[in-house]
């Protein structure tokens, strides 16, 4: 299945990082070399050759670092603030570069967001699959790990679920559920939880959770989520009285917005009036 | 640590005389580790073997060490989050209060203390909300590389310039929020959000209602994806008062204000912070 948030990226250009580990090793070398000369001078010049190879590498590493952080922030900006084509264009430039695992994942998961906002919700389940993928891949970076990997599996389960792939989206909810979790993972689990019962049709279910995780998703929600959830719970409600409720007046001017929610859950489409 | 702002921190009913700890941070650490191994690398090459591996274990024990209070501060902050998500702010509360009086690294505890500002901020106590996150940015002010973020200080600069915004200081607002003025433009987006709902704050309560309603309305988009509850309930909020003041007329053009649904705790809060604009909220049909 063609992904335009992941195809043509080209593999990320390794040079930059093998210079450093070049150095490294030739300065070590020499290191090695002096201590076997057995001159107090030569150590000595040794050792400088060392330290000065050990902060030209740090510090290049550490100006490289900060640019890339710089870059997926404002990706992150670019994204919240909705423009979605900028954010996509920063975060496939910073994918394409050599970056640690740990923050490939979090460039991942952020253009999964993008991808998920814009209703591509099949494209976003790739993608934060890929995220999960990366972070699996490295048992190193255990607490790490542990922090990030449940909110890219409670993602991947809410769109898998919004494709109406049900199964699977109820087994990635089960890797959503890890001790060090950041907390904001319950609440995403939860409301992938919810919208995989209103597409099952278990509606008494889907009150109950909300009821159950009001305040949960009141503290971590923004409007879009929120908006969902609250459209979710007028459908539950509907199904199990038997009379349609319609979604608020404020709604009325939210097109996108109510397009994005009929994606995600097509038996809402008679509460929002999408045309 | 001591300072007359973490004294007044100590007092506040949040961290009920607790005193604020806190010990070097990452990057302190880092450079630590990195003399000790270039001591135990001459060491070994002077021919002192012993002196060189006690070295080497000091290193380990201490990254060890240092790796465990880390990680029990990480587990506190996220519990206490977890509770505060779920409501339970006294819960909450006990465990940010937990990191803050133990000896952790001094990023850990900034990140505790504005944690605890947050709850404060939430529990509408805005004194004790000011004097946590003036501790929480005193506790940030330690040693750190460049490329690594000040995240911490970032949010409660913006979050304190809106306590103060909110209680009519807006000078001291402003000061607060010049420093994020100062640090790369990129910094951290939910600092940029809370920012700007502070920047509209202080323009309503110097009576800049258009100035108000072109920061509400440039960063619409940023603050309804980042506010959450009650806090976007009162943005909302702001921009419906600040347009009511307007006579309902923005930059020549007729402008209604959307309807803000609130619910009673989104209505006390808005009444805690903008009190004036009550009058703009309306209940929602359950």
């Amino acid at each position: 299945m063609a992904n335009r948030y992941l195809d043509g990226l080209k593999p990320p250009r390794t040079l930059a990082r093998r210079w450093r580990v070049l150095v490294l090793w030739l300065a070590l070398v020499f290191f090695i070399f002096a201590l076997y000369s057995h001159s107090t001078g030569g150590i000595l010049v040794g050792l400088i050759v060392l330290s000065g190879a050990l902060v030209v590498v740090f510090g290049s590493m550490r100006g490289q670092g900060a640019k890339l952080r710089t870059e997926l922030e404002l990706a992150n900006l670019d994204r919240l603030r909705e423009h979605h084509p900028e954010a996509v264009q920063r975060l496939r430039r910073l994918l394409e570069q050599p970056i640690v695992p740990l923050f490939r994942a979090q460039a991942l998961l952020a253009l999964g967001e993008c991808a998920e906002m814009s209703g591509d919700f099949a494209e976003a389940a790739d993608v934060y699959a890929r995220a999960e993928g990366v972070l699996r891949a490295q048992p190193a970076l255990a607490m790490a790990y542990r922090q990030v990997l449940p909110l890219a599996a409670a993602r991947r389960a809410f769109v898998l679920a919004a494709c109406g792939w049900l199964d699977p989206a109820e087994a990635a909810l089960r890797g959503a559920a890890l001790r060090d979790a950041f907390p904001q993972a319950q609440a995403l689990a939860s409301r992938a939880s919810i919208l995989l019962a209103a597409r099952r049709g278990h509606f008494a279910e889907v009150r109950e959770q909300i009821d159950r995780d009001r305040a949960l998703h009141r503290s971590s929600f923004g409007y879009r989520d929120r908006t969902l959830l609250r459209v979710l719970e007028l459908l539950a409600t509907s199904r199990l009285s038997g009379a349609l409720r319609t979604a608020d007046a404020g709604l009325a001017s939210e097109r996108e917005l109510r397009r994005w929610i009929a994606r995600a859950l097509p038996d809402a489409e008679p509460l929002l009036g999408v045309s | 640590m001591s300072s007359p702002c973490l004294r007044a921190a100590e007092g506040t009913p949040f961290l009920l005389g607790t005193r604020i700890r806190g010990l070097g941070s990452p990057s302190g650490v880092a450079v630590l580790v990195l003399v000790f191994l270039g001591c135990a690398l001459v060491a070994f090459v002077g021919q002192e073997p012993v002196v060189a591996l006690t070295l080497l274990v000091g290193t380990v024990v201490l990254f060890g060490l240092w790796f465990v209070r880390l990680t029990s501060a990480v587990r506190s902050n996220n519990d206490g989050v977890a509770l505060l998500l779920r409501g339970d702010e006294a819960g909450a509360a006990g465990k940010f209060r937990e990191v803050v009086g133990q000896w952790h690294s001094r990023d850990a505890v900034a990140m505790a203390l504005h944690n605890l500002g947050i709850v404060a901020l939430r529990g509408r106590d805005v004194v004790s909300a000011t004097a946590i996150l003036r501790a929480c940015l005193e506790a940030g002010k330690t040693f750190r590389f460049k490329n690594v973020p000040d995240t911490w200080s970032a949010l409660a600069h913006a979050h304190l310039g809106f306590a103060l915004a909110a209680q009519g200081q807006v000078n001291e607002a402003d000061a607060e929020l010049a420093w994020l003025r100062g640090v790369t433009p990129s910094h951290l987006p939910m600092a940029i959000a809370y920012a700007s709902r502070a920047h509209a704050m202080m323009a309503i309560r110097s009576e800049r209602y258009a100035e108000a309603v072109a920061l509400l309305d440039a960063d619409k988009p940023l603050l309804r994806n980042v506010l959450t509850g009650s806090e976007s309930v009162l943005a909302e909020a702001m921009l419906a008062y600040a347009l009511t003041k307007l006579g309902g007329v923005y930059e020549g053009e007729t402008r209604t204000p959307d309807p803000v649904y609130a619910d009673e705790e989104s209505r006390s809060f808005v009444r805690a912070y903008l009190p004036e604009a009550e009058g703009c909220l309306q209940g929602r049909a359950s």
